[in-house]
């Protein structure tokens, strides 16, 4: 370690450099050009493979670790698996999100998809999946290997982001008294298993139960899912539901004018299964950005988290006659193949005041 | 250890020059900077709502020449540090400076790149993959531009006081970091760039 010159001579610099190069012009050749024999897949890891390399000999060459005291490769090291650890944890945290509930959704929107009909691979076709929400759901590596794996199928309306029985219990301690009134959203009553009250209540959502307003319908829901599901909106419309001016528009106190709207119950539903993209005024102010769709959410999270919306920020005591959404109601919206365009549309059609 | 290294730094427990690891360490960090700022581009890929995508809008040859560029600067940096070991004057500020130019040339193509991509719509705002495209590319700008003023300024004081090996761990420091953002792009190309067009 002591000699003045360690390591490596000017040639020695010279031909790693040379290499590198070489290195970069084969991976330019390689996306450049199909290279007939190579799959997909290969020439990706062929890439990986000579992006690792160079890394490797500039590391070892040009920054003298090869070399070096030890000291420096250690505390190199450990960085770099604290980063490879954060870059895992990133993929692997969207991608069970993202996987559980396009799954749950592809199982849980139209009821009987026997596994009997068709071959299995038909299946996603049964249920109605267009293209277009298939291409969204696969179209980065990770889900793609990970819905290939996930391939079991689980029972209907039952999410990988189902609230845990704590939370169930929690929620439904204070609101137990009147459970035949609606259907409430806990996965226990949406099981397959058609009990009557549920299914006379989805078919009758009139507000004819208008003694008391406010106070049965704000409870008649999954709260905890609902809160939890609002943490996928949380970051643009912000926690106190005011959004950010002039990029996301506020859901407090909007809200309850576009649910009170003609058809604006409906129309709720469609911005979140479709996206809204476009100029939208909101209390005097332009907003110009676009709503993503949140298709694979399932039903009974798009449903909770408009509840939990239209319930949140003073929107319960602005909304004309409340009833909470059912997971039957979303369901409904889905496979009309919207554009986030035609949402826009549709706002534009809403009598606001 | 180099003994020139050493005679100028003061020891401590870890008999290493104090610079010299401090540069470690912050590189150590700054691998799990860009670790997130990589993941976070992965994790959004493919799923903008809107256009441009990158497939309409990356330019591979461009950004192949570029990131040449960038390589060789790491070569003339090891050249221009090798030199100043060597009391080579001269050719320690001709390569310090070739690195400085080298860089420039990268961020120029980087500044064609980002105006481009304006005009032709992609903008911070516009969508999931400009968010994400411009706060990681633009972060790696940013430390070039970093690195071109530090050598820059490396290249002055030379002339303002006279420079020998004794300092050669100073330029080292600024190597490393150079080389840092290097293979940082090394891994941008292939995983923003290269990856896209497979």
């Amino acid at each position: 370690m002591s000699h003045e010159h360690r390591g490596s001579s000017v040639a020695t610099y010279t031909l790693i450099a040379l290499i590198l190069g070489v290195i970069t012009y084969l991976e330019f050749s390689v996306v450049e050009h199909d290279i007939p024999w190579l799959s997909n897949g290969e020439t990706i890891a062929a890439l990986i493979i000579m992006s690792l390399i160079k890394f490797a000999l500039v590391v070892a060459f040009f920054m003298h670790l090869k070399d070096d005291e030890r000291t420096y490769t250690g505390f190199f090291s450990t960085g770099m698996i604290f980063a490879l650890a954060t870059f895992i944890a990133l993929g692997l945290l969207f991608t069970f999100r993202g996987v559980s509930s396009a799954w749950a959704r592809a199982y849980s929107g139209t009821g009987v998809v026997a596994a009997s009909e068709g071959a299995p691979g038909e299946e996603h076709e049964a249920s109605g999946i267009p293209e277009e929400v298939k291409a969204l759901i696969t179209s980065d590596g990770y889900s793609r290997q990970l819905s290939e794996v996930l391939d079991t199928p689980r029972p209907k309306n039952q999410s990988l982001t189902s609230p845990p029985p704590a939370a169930e219990l929690a929620s439904g301690f204070t609101l137990k008294p009147a459970p035949p009134l609606f259907t409430s959203a806990t996965p226990a009553s949406t099981t397959p298993t058609p009990s009557e009250p549920a299914s006379g209540a989805t078919q009758t959502p009139e507000p004819s139960t208008t003694e008391t307003p406010a106070v049965p319908a704000a409870v008649e829901w999954d709260q905890a899912l609902g809160e939890q599901t609002f943490a996928n909106c949380v970051g643009c419309h912000q926690a106190t539901g005011k959004g950010i001016p002039g990029a996301f528009p506020p859901l407090a106190e909007h809200l309850p004018k576009l649910y009170n709207a003609d058809g604006g119950r409906s129309y709720l539903i469609k911005v979140l299964l479709y996206g809204l993209q476009g100029k939208i005024t909101v209390s005097g102010q332009d907003f110009n950005g676009a709503m993503p769709s949140w298709q694979n959410l399932g039903d009974e999270q798009i449903a909770a988290v408009m509840n939990h919306e239209l319930t949140s920020w003073g929107n319960d005591g602005l909304v004309d006659s409340f009833t909470p959404y059912q997971a039957e109601e979303v369901s409904a919206q889905r496979d009309q193949g919207l554009t986030p365009a035609q949402v826009l549309e549709l706002r534009g059609s809403l009598e606001l005041p | 250890m180099s003994q020139a290294a050493l005679e100028h730094q003061p020891y401590r427990s870890t008999k290493l020059p104090d610079i010299k690891l401090m540069m470690w360490i912050f590189l150590a960090s700054d691998c799990m900077f860009f670790g997130s700022l990589i993941g976070t581009y992965l994790v959004y890929k493919g799923r903008s709502l809107v256009g441009p995508t990158p497939l309409e809008i990356l330019n591979i040859p461009l950004t192949t020449i570029s990131s040449f560029v960038l390589l060789m600067s790491s070569f003339l940096m090891v050249l221009a540090l090798h030199a100043l070991r060597l009391d080579n004057i001269p050719q320690f500020r001709l390569w310090t400076f070739g690195v400085a130019f080298f860089g420039s040339i990268f961020l120029g193509f980087q500044i064609f790149e980002f105006t481009h991509f304006v005009l032709e719509g992609l903008t911070l705002q516009q969508n999931l993959f400009g968010t994400t495209f411009f706060v990681l590319t633009g972060t790696h700008g940013i430390h070039v531009t970093v690195g071109v003023l530090w050598l820059s300024s490396i290249l002055i004081a030379s002339f303002v006081r006279p420079m020998s090996s004794k300092d050669a761990v100073y330029l080292e420091v600024a190597g490393l970091y150079w080389h840092f953002v290097d293979i940082v792009w090394i891994v941008i190309f292939t995983v923003v760039y290269l990856v896209e067009f497979v």
